[in-house]
């Protein structure tokens, strides 16, 4: 009994907003049929639905009330100017607009396994569907050329990735974010002088310089000590990506909570506005798990990752036969 | 929910109705924190395009206009083109070539997310522009202050990175760098770097 798990990765943009695309899928095969099933899973299930996938998800939706409420005492403090209406004002109307898209379509459910070069396939021929109607922006560029394939496919893009696991059923998760995230990520070589921090040495002390230059955030990945070609993967995952120490257990715990203590405190954040609340992670200190892999001894790189507001998210437990939905991620039904 | 089912942007009156292309008068009155509401017509621009400018001339004179900078999602039916989406992007990747885009083509206003630097706000004062900050993620609502799209130059450059002839009404922003000096952004960074100089301590393991 063994099964599949899946993430991807790709920057594309849905008309609400820039939006990048990652998904990952979990999948189980029929192992009854001791094989490898064939058949596809059509990433469709989750891309139909479009309603949903433009709505962001409920925690953010949670978050931002709340921070409403906070900012509309906090808004006098932090802006000179207090401008009219508030930034609030014009997201949930935005909100709104989505809710509205025509686009929005009921689900289908289709018969399907849970087969790698399928799923890939089904994934791939949806980018290029959605691409196609305008629900993602072409934003697959070769590097080397500067050409863009006009269908966000291309040498990693999207990024998917699989793991295999031992449930009997196929998890698809589908992430969709601000591609502005992307370029206002950092990465940064220690030992290293940091901007008002001062040395940061070649450990975990090193692991403090994060910054948001534009939207609100939502989570912050943190990926240290990894060599360079693993930094997007790892800071594509929400936990804090540390080397393996010979105190490791204690040491990850005291090294989440100075981190994340850091993190609560620090209102310096978004240049949005003015706005300093708008952090719909903050708070809550499952989005800071920390996971240890192994890396090159000479290798300590710390890249800092985040996703802002606008990302979307959805997924789909699959029936690994059918390919019926079992059950949705993501959706509680608390519309604002 | 009640600014959910919201229509429109609530005027309160005190927001600054501008029309395009703007003179030199008009936007050395702007200060920082003042709302504007843009009309008319305005240009997108990305890396690409800012690259290009740099050493080619416009196809469309930018003589007082405004650059957006916005890839946005197009879509074409028939002959026109519709846009689907047209957020801000990241301004600070054109840091490099936004002040000299400033003074040779004397651009008066430049609309994008997050701020801009010093070479951008020496420019802006130099010439007479402004930078104004729109936001981030909310590119359905400025889609819809669309209301034509004349043309696209530089297709080539992709979807995103061409340049987008767009007409638009009340299109709200509001004034973070001014022709004075002001940037809010840098105040929001050195009130951040004086917050994050409180966690310089070390990390004991």
């Amino acid at each position: 009994m063994w099964g599949l798990r899946t993430a991807a990765h790709s920057v594309c943009a849905i008309p609400a907003s820039r939006i990048s695309g990652s998904r990952a899928v979990r999948c189980q095969p029929d192992y009854t049929t001791k094989e490898m099933p064939h058949g596809s899973i059509q990433d469709q299930h989750v891309l139909a639905d479009r309603r949903d996938l433009l709505e962001p998800s409920p925690d953010v939706r949670r978050a931002i009330n709340g921070a409403r409420e906070r900012e509309t005492q906090e808004r006098r403090q932090c802006l000179p100017w207090r401008p009219s209406p508030s930034t609030w004002t014009w997201l949930v109307m935005e909100w709104s607009r989505f809710a509205r898209t025509p686009e929005c379509r009921p689900l289908r459910s289709r018969p399907g396994r849970c087969h790698q070069m399928a799923m890939s396939a089904a994934i791939r021929e949806a980018i290029a569907d959605a691409t196609k109607e305008g629900k993602l922006r072409p934003n697959a560029v070769d590097s080397l050329t500067g050409k863009n394939s006009g269908n966000n496919l291309g040498e990693g893009a999207p990024v998917i990735h699989f793991e295999q696991w031992e449930k009997d059923e196929v998890e698809v998760r589908l992430i969709l974010k601000g591609g502005g995230c992307e370029n206002k990520s950092i990465q940064y070589s220690l030992p290293a002088e940091l901007p008002y921090l001062g040395r940061a040495d070649r450990n975990i002390d090193g692991v403090r310089n994060a910054s948001c230059t534009q939207c609100g955030r939502h989570r912050v990945m943190v990926a240290a000590s990894v060599q360079s070609a693993w930094q997007s993967a790892e800071t594509g995952r929400p936990a804090i990506t540390m080397p393996k120490s010979s105190s490791s257990e204690r040491s990850m715990t005291s090294i989440r909570f100075p981190i994340w203590r850091s993190w609560n405190n620090t209102s310096w954040t978004s240049q949005h506005a003015g706005n300093r609340t708008m952090d719909s992670g903050k708070g809550n200190p499952d989005r800071l798990q920390d996971r240890s892999i192994s890396p090159a001894p000479a290798s300590f790189f710390v890249s800092v990752a985040y996703d802002c507001w606008a990302f979307r998210r959805l997924g789909v437990v699959l029936d690994p036969s059918t390919g019926a939905i079992r059950r949705w991620l993501y959706k509680e039904d608390t519309r604002l | 929910v009640k600014m959910a089912r919201g229509e429109g942007l609530p005027i309160t009156g005190r927001e600054i109705r501008l029309t395009l292309p703007l003179d030199e008068v008009q936007v050395r009155a702007l200060k920082v924190g003042d709302v504007v509401l843009l009309n008319g017509p305005m240009h997108t621009g990305r890396d690409s395009l800012h690259h290009y400018l740099l050493t080619h001339d416009s196809p469309v004179p930018l003589e007082g206009s405004a650059i957006y900078h916005c890839g946005p999602v197009s879509l074409k039916r028939g002959d026109k083109w519709f846009i689907n989406a047209a957020g801000p992007t990241t301004s600070s990747r054109e840091e490099p070539y936004q002040g000299d885009l400033l003074r040779k083509f004397r651009i008066r206003a430049v609309i994008g997310k997050g701020g801009m630097g010093g070479k951008t706000l020496a420019a802006l004062k130099e010439v007479g522009a402004v930078y104004l900050n729109a936001i981030g993620g909310a590119a359905q609502y400025y889609t819809r202050c669309i209301t034509d799209v004349s043309g696209v130059d530089f297709l080539d450059f992709g979807i995103p990175e061409a340049m987008w002839h767009i007409t638009v009404k009340d299109f709200p922003a509001i004034v973070t760098m001014d022709a004075h000096g002001n940037s809010l952004h840098a105040e929001i960074e050195h009130a951040s770097a004086r917050e994050l100089s409180h966690h310089a301590e070390r990390v004991t393991l």
